[in-house]
């Protein structure tokens, strides 16, 4: 019993480590496509609204497995999902008046570094919930530094 | 897509380990800038790149505590 809860805790973590590195490589892809479609002199507007437009229907196509099946009450979760993307939106606002007046090289660095921010953010507000153990911090330092580095390089 | 996976990857690791992987898309944004369209890179960017990785590893293999 306890050796199928373990297997299946390390079944989910592993599952959670695919999903985070797949994220990581979509985002990254968008990137470098966004960067192609740019270099035809494609209006940041449009570029953005087909973007958003594709992402949307993308979402659409997958909540259609999801269709027809058992009912959740999701109210709860959706005032979390409405708060963060209000966040979310803040946060790109904020980048865009940081652009306005201070050069790119000064600004990518310091936004980049918002992943530790939810790190202290969770270990405060998660307390419980989330573990932040050092190793998961240096982790998290090491990832941020050479993001910056790339950035700035 | 890539929003959908990093909601499943959180709710599965939770957010202090999900955010510093989702941290590292620029690596993956220029090995397939460098691979597909040919761009070259530094030794600024191997260092960038090199301590994105170690932040993986130590991320990744960080031991979950007893319970969670």
């Amino acid at each position: 019993m306890r050796a199928t809860t373990e297997v299946e805790a390390r079944r989910r973590m592993l599952l959670g480590i695919a999903f985070g590195l797949g994220a990581a490589l979509a985002y990254g892809s968008s990137q470098v496509l966004t960067r192609q479609a740019v270099s035809h002199d494609t209006p940041a507007l449009l570029g953005s609204a087909m973007g958003l437009f594709w992402g949307t229907l993308g979402f659409f196509l997958i909540s259609l497995r999801n269709l027809g099946g058992p009912a959740t009450d999701f109210r709860r979760g959706a005032l979390f999902f409405a708060g963060g993307g209000i966040l979310s939106a803040l946060g790109v606002l904020g980048l865009f008046l940081a652009l306005e007046r201070a050069q790119v090289v000064i600004v990518a660095p310091i936004a980049n570094t918002n992943p530790l921010f939810t790190l202290v953010l969770a270990a405060i507000f998660l307390r419980g919930v989330e573990s932040i153990t050092p190793r998961v911090v240096v982790g998290g330092l090491l990832v941020v530094s050479g993001v910056i580095v790339l950035t700035v390089g | 897509m890539g929003r959908f996976f990093n909601y499943m990857s959180m709710s599965r690791l939770g957010v202090a380990r999900s955010t510093p992987i989702l941290a590292s898309s620029p690596f993956f944004a220029m090995m397939i800038a460098v691979v597909f369209t040919g761009e070259s890179i530094g030794p600024v960017t191997i260092i960038g790149a090199a301590l994105i990785l170690s932040g993986l590893y130590v991320t990744i293999t960080a031991p979950r505590p007893s319970g969670s």
